[in-house]
């Protein structure tokens, strides 16, 4: 974590703040609500894949709590959608929790498994547990939020420019959160155990802790994600679960770069960007993806952010990556 | 006054090994002991039975008058027994500030909310820490290599580094496997004169694995000698020096202080 | 209520075929290699795939067919190897899986593109008409794909024990270096292992697309059932991977049929995920074990 990185993200916030009123164009302010979206996902993920270097393909699994929270609590409870965010991400955090509390334990290749099943059984569960869930149906026409004080409403979510403050405002508390903790001791604890388990243990650090922690604040962000989601698209329905989304998001913290703040937000602008304009190539999209994934973790490791760091470092004549960014 | 650290009969067997058999004996505060013994005698499986790498078949293992036998090895480093490994172990890929970091992650750590915020006092701690981490790179000698990433460093660095992260973790007791093993004999002169400085200005209790003889005889306080993992004989290095059955298990090897014999001592071990 | 339970076991048979067959190529390539492929299930797709394309587009007899899918998946098995893994060997695990997901990624939406979404049916030239064993009832493409399953494992196991190649597959599992030393072409009998992998991954969905059909809805969740298999059986374990299969196979044929065919998917990850509360390393523990 550097100064650089820093003001970098920074930047990425304030240019964000400020684009609306520049540019009115409503499909571009939607695309920009999807970025948002993925860029909470993604650095969301970023923190166990990155920092603590265990591979979770069960990360779809924290994005539908949330969104089933939000879309359940909202419909039949009549919780205002606003309340539903927070809750949801505790809700989220929770079952991260429980998940975490059961998988961390498994060596690498066992994680990325088990974590994957779990998303898959509750994806399954979600299919078939038709009175709580609605199954296959899902839940549409989800409330919008609504922000009024005494009677007056300040917002009423009725245009795309006020989900994008709301989406913006959820990215700001994740960047805040992750900001905070690559900045904390507990950033230092994960990437000790990533790189090196035995000695980590050696001077005292619980790598099942650390591990656990990363992973319950990941699955909060997630959770706060998914009922953003909700509110946002109307609808939650079991694909919420599924895998494309899993993809998507670790595409995004490949391709941005690991184990950094800014990456995980460049990889979701890129790809989110990509995704929402190249809708003309949807059909070869996801094959693309594919290839894209296989080149960049080949050839890229470091991620869009390990090519800026490189060039930039050459420049002053030291050819050398932080390897903090691996 | 108890022993800081008393090792109680304690055996391993590896299947149908024995790799330590009825080890005793105590680390007094402020001692510097050394375990030596020919290669596979058991040293390390000691090592890695007291920081609970491995658990004992029996026998226990007490730290300031405390059962650690049953400790996880993160538990047992929370106590302050830190220890090092025999093949070069560092975090390879964080600079040599890093490295420390890491290593002081118990000192940086508080409750969840102040440590994830960044409080005053975790502030405070932050700045100690840092002065702390400092010092060590000075003692070591490795201050001018602080923003350098550890695999860039050469062996002998390496090393030093090793001792650095074991004592950034602030032990009480620090084990450490075999430091001066790669290291010509200016470095080792260093490491002799680093461990004594550790043991009288920071009174650090050490336990130290090591084959070279030199080192082992200035350093030591006392010497434990162990072959075939069990322990042969333990006492002053004047002492363990003359004992019979040290110089067998050395293959009569004399164990005068001379470097011939030191180095004689060195190729069987 | 004897006789439903013992087609319900028989169902179940069949099916843990096929999860044998995918799960011992998964083995077989983690035990070797340390590569958690997550492209196998698309490899037993597109092994159905082709066999369609074969029977049906081309008007091959079934029997040709078999042989020249396998021989089509053991090149792109080699290829796959050569391409994406070979300058993988060295890489960190994180990595490696990475590829493998992209490659899955990939091959699934290219196979949509080119095949379409809807199922296919193969023309395997069996007669539908059920074979009746004592009460039991079974197809002549069940009985074929058990005879055929019950070949290939043997013929693995076999290959394994017996030839060079097998020895020296089971030097480099044993020790890689030590196998380096004596002059075994490592890189060689990773290709070799790779290829097989993918090949019974192939000859697996050729045989469920006879029985049933081939889709491509399937892969997904192929991989993730083979996964549980291997570690049910233990990551690496042969044996563990066929016992386990069959086990997947009939607590599904069994649950299903007796319990609700809604969460019929669900039985085997929970059991799993109990599994490895228990017995963190497998059913057959004998995977590397984590430092704690």
């Amino acid at each position: 974590m550097n100064r650089l990185e820093t003001r970098g993200v920074l930047l990425f916030l304030a240019l964000a703040a400020l684009a609306p009123l520049v540019i009115t164009d409503q499909f571009f302010i939607h695309v920009m609500v999807m970025v948002f979206f993925y860029a909470i996902l993604a650095s969301s993920l970023n923190l166990t894949v990155g920092f603590v270097g265990e591979l979770s393909l069960g990360h779809a699994a924290f994005l539908g709590i949330g969104a089933y929270a939000s879309a359940i609590l909202s419909t039949e409870y009549g919780l205002p959608a606003l309340a539903c965010i927070p809750v949801a991400g505790l809700l989220a955090a929770l079952a991260g929790l429980v998940i975490g509390l059961i998988t961390l334990h498994l060596e690498g290749h066992f994680f990325v498994l088990i974590t994957l099943a779990f998303a898959e059984v509750l994806r399954l569960i979600v299919n078939n547990w038709i009175e709580v869930t609605r199954g296959p149906l899902g839940f549409s026409s989800i409330p919008p939020p609504r922000l009024s004080i005494g009677g007056h409403v300040l917002m009423d979510f009725s245009s795309r420019v006020q989900f994008y403050y709301l989406a913006l405002a959820v990215l700001a508390v994740t960047i805040g959160v992750v900001l905070l903790y690559a900045q904390s001791a507990f950033r230092v604890g994960a990437v000790a155990v990533r790189e090196n388990r035995r000695l980590a243990k050696a001077v005292g650090i619980d790598p099942f802790r650390q591990a656990l922690l990363t992973f319950v604040i990941g699955a909060f962000l997630a959770g706060m994600a998914g009922s953003f989601y909700a509110h946002y698209i109307t609808f939650v329905g079991p694909e919420v679960f599924g895998f494309s989304f899993m993809v998507t998001m670790l595409m995004m913290v490949a391709l941005g770069g690991k184990g950094t703040v800014l990456g995980p937000l460049l990889g979701a602008l890129l790809i989110g960007v990509a995704l929402e304009y190249l809708r003309f190539i949807n059909e070869i999209r996801l094959s693309v993806f594919g290839i894209l994934l296989i080149l960049v973790t080949m050839y890229l490791p470091q991620g869009a952010i390990g090519l800026l760091a490189w060039r930039r470092m050459r420049k002053a004549g030291i050819v050398k990556v932080s390897a903090v960014t691996r | 006054m108890p022993a800081l650290l008393a090792i109680d009969n304690v055996t391993r067997m590896f299947g149908g090994v024995v790799a330590a058999r009825d080890i005793a004996f105590e680390l007094q505060r402020g001692e510097i002991v050394s375990l030596i013994g020919p290669n596979g005698a058991g040293k390390t499986t000691l090592f890695n039975i007291i920081t609970g790498f491995v658990k004992p078949s029996s026998g226990r293992v007490h730290f300031d008058g405390a059962d650690i036998t049953n400790l996880k090895p993160q538990q047992v480093a929370q106590r302050g027994i830190v220890r090092t490994f025999q093949i070069t172990n560092v975090f390879s890929g964080l600079t040599v500030g890093e490295n420390l970091r890491a290593a002081q992650y118990l000192r940086l750590t508080g409750p969840f909310w102040r440590t994830m915020l960044g409080l005053s006092d975790a502030r405070d701690r932050q700045e100690a820490a840092d002065r702390d981490a400092a010092e060590l790179l000075r003692v070591v000698g490795l201050e001018h290599l602080r923003d350098e990433t550890a695999r860039n460093l050469a062996y002998g660095q390496l090393r030093l580094l090793e001792i650095a992260i074991g004592l950034a973790a602030s032990p009480k007791i620090l084990l450490l496997d075999e430091p001066a093993a790669g290291l010509n004999s200016e470095e080792s002169a260093r490491l002799v004169e680093l461990l004594r400085w550790l043991c009288r200005e920071r009174g650090i209790t050490l336990l130290l694995v090591e084959h070279d003889m030199s080192v082992v005889m200035s350093v030591s306080d006392r010497i434990v000698v162990m072959n075939f993992g069990q322990k042969i004989a333990e006492g002053v290095p004047e002492v363990v020096k003359q004992d019979r059955r040290v110089i067998e298990a050395y293959l009569g090897a004399s164990l005068d202080e001379d470097d011939g014999a030191a180095n004689g001592m060195n190729a069987d071990a | 209520m004897l006789e439903t339970a013992l087609q319900f076991i028989l169902n179940g048979i069949v099916t843990g075929c096929f999860y044998a067959l995918v799960a011992v190529g998964l083995t077989l390539v983690f035990g070797m290699m340390g590569v958690v492929n997550f492209a196998q299930g698309e490899f037993f797709v597109l092994g159905g795939m082709l066999a369609y394309v074969a029977t049906v587009q081309l008007g091959l007899p079934f029997y040709a067919a078999i042989p020249a899918v396998l021989a089509i998946m053991w090149v792109v098995g080699m290829v796959v190897d050569y391409v994406l893994l070979r300058p993988m060997r060295d890489a960190h695990m994180l990595s490696t899986a990475m590829v493998t997901i992209g490659l899955s990624i990939f091959l699934l939406n290219t196979m949509l593109l080119v095949f379409g979404a809807e199922p296919k049916n193969i023309l395997s030239g069996f007669s539908s008409k059920p074979i009746f064993m004592g009460g039991l009832l079974i197809t002549q493409s069940r009985l074929f794909t058990i005879v055929i399953s019950v070949v290939a494992i043997i013929a693995v196991h076999l290959l394994i024990a017996k030839t060079r190649v097998g020895r020296a597959m089971r030097a480099v599992f044993q020790q890689k270096e030590a196998a380096a030393l004596v002059g075994i072409p490592i890189d060689r009998i990773y290709r070799f292992t790779f290829a097989l992998g993918t090949t019974l991954a192939a000859l697996s969905g050729i045989l469920l697309g006879s029985v049933f059909v081939a889709s491509l809805s399937t892969a997904e969740l192929t991989t993730v059932k083979a996964f549980v298999v291997v570690i049910l059986g233990g990551m690496g374990s042969f044996a563990g991977a066929i016992v386990g299969g069959l086990l997947l196979g009939l607590v599904e044929s069994l649950w299903g049929g007796f319990v609700s065919t809604g969460y019929m998917d669900v039985i085997g990850f929970a059991l799993v995920i109990v599994l490895l509360l228990f017995r963190p390393r497998g059913l057959f523990g004998m995977a590397e074990a984590r430092e704690r």
